[in-house]
């Protein structure tokens, strides 16, 4: 036992020894390449963000798209065109009436940009508004006392219909509320939104019997976009708190 | 405990580059004598540690607080070098020969002293060791070098005290054949 007690102990010091005489280098080489796998894992998870984010912007898409088509064929058959445009930190959402099917379109249809930048704009009163739109122009009646009506610009397109209306409130402090209302016919191209896809928080809301996306900003702004019944698609965004903005929806009259 | 151990504890990937940079080299060094001891090969303990950097700094954040957070690196460090060695199946005939080139070029250096004698030693206890099954290496490591008791290695590589204990025993029989074996070679 004495023997093994020596050799154990004579063991323990020869290791010993020889585990301290190891010179440990230089780290620099290693943590260059560290460094770089630490850069890839923080650009992996920043998109990792962004994909969640976009899945439930496209998951409210859907709904307020199937609301509209009534069809969930037509539903899913539009989730890979809304994927597809989706571009860098931007995240757009559709509201269409039904399914894009060009096969028997005798002429291509423009590209969204075309389409969007086609319309001219005027600026008008809000009665000559109300007279030239060829849909009823909601206005609220619960704006927050801050705000008044600043301005309204309606668009001519090139078939001389009036289908888009801006209606601008300002307050003294300079903030500025918008309220967009789009008609969106059937055959008509697609309407889109941008949302930026860092923009913050994103909820599926109601206002009446139709379903919306409200998109919250840590700056205290806020965008709320929903399809009427009617197919006017709607959008208000600008300083206003979530209750404030769901109050404004809500009194469009 | 060092600060640098609290950090692992942290989203590393959040933070500043210069405070990565920190963690990391305290890492390599708190690691590699006890990676090189067992692997004998500087570019795959290097790899090993990266590896087991990153397992580090993935797994810290879901860490318990009161964790022993220095037991746990050498834990998740040793693992990743056993992995490693399973995977390559390295042939340690390939091993003892770089080693055996080091210890010829090392030994013509050597004058004729005391000192000489515990170099050679030392070189020839590295030989040895690095014709040792990693296996062995390993437990050798936890007992004589960390000083464990038997309880804790044989909780840390699931297997019961017969087992450990018969397994240190081989260990210590197979490096003193190899070791004696040597020093028998160069004093011919």
């Amino acid at each position: 036992m004495n023997e093994q007690n020596e050799q154990d102990r004579v063991i323990r010091k020869w290791l010993q020894d020889e585990y301290n005489s190891i010179e440990i280098p230089d780290p620099s080489p290693a943590w260059d390449k560290v460094r770089i796998q630490l850069e890839r894992r923080r650009r992996h998870k920043k998109l990792r963000s962004r994909m969640a984010i976009l899945a439930a912007v496209v998951a409210a898409a859907l709904m307020i798209n199937a609301a509209a088509t009534i069809s969930i064929s037509k539903t899913y058959a539009q989730m890979s065109s809304l994927l597809q445009e989706v571009r860098d930190y931007l995240v757009e959402i559709f509201f269409t009436k039904e399914a894009f099917d060009h096969s028997a379109a005798v002429t291509a249809p423009p590209a969204p940009d075309e389409a969007e930048h086609a319309a001219l704009p005027e600026e008008v009163s809000l009665e000559a508004a109300q007279a030239k739109l060829g849909f009823s122009l909601l206005v609220p009646a619960a704006m927050p006392d801050r705000y008044s009506l600043d301005r309204v610009r309606i668009f001519q397109e090139e078939d001389g219909e009036y289908r888009n209306a801006y209606l601008e409130y300002a307050s003294s402090d300079q903030h500025i509320v918008k309220i967009s209302q789009h008609v969106i016919s059937p055959g008509s191209t697609r309407v889109k939104s941008d949302i930026s896809a860092s923009a913050g928080d994103i909820q599926q809301v109601w206002i009446g019997g139709s379903q919306g996306v409200l998109i919250i900003v840590p700056e205290g702004y806020a965008t709320l976009e929903w399809l009427t019944e009617d197919g006017i698609k709607i959008s208000i965004s600008g300083k206003l708190n979530v209750q404030e903005l769901m109050r404004v929806a809500e009194s469009l009259h | 405990m060092e600060q640098w151990f609290y950090l692992l504890q942290s989203p590393l990937d959040e933070l500043d580059t210069k405070i990565q940079e920190l963690v990391f080299r305290s890492f390599y060094q708190f690691v590699y004598r006890d990676i090189l001891f067992m692997v004998r090969d500087h570019s795959l303990a290097e790899d090993i540690i990266q590896e087991a950097f990153i397992k580090a700094i993935t797994k810290g954040p879901q860490m318990r607080s009161c964790a022993n957070i220095p037991a746990w690196i050498k834990q998740v460090t040793r693992n990743t070098a056993l992995d490693h060695l399973r995977k390559l199946k390295r042939d340690r005939q390939i091993l003892v020969e770089s080693f055996v080139h080091r210890g010829d070029t090392a030994f013509e250096e050597i004058s004729v002293t005391s000192e000489v004698e515990v170099r050679e030693r030392d070189k020839l206890l590295y030989q040895a060791m690095a014709e040792l099954k990693s296996d062995y290496r390993q437990v050798l490591l936890l007992f004589y070098i960390e000083g464990r008791p038997y309880r804790d290695i044989c909780k840390e590589l699931g297997m019961s005290e017969p087992v450990l204990t018969q397994r240190l025993a081989r260990a210590r029989k197979k490096l003193l054949q190899h070791f004696l074996r040597k020093w028998a070679d160069n004093h011919e």
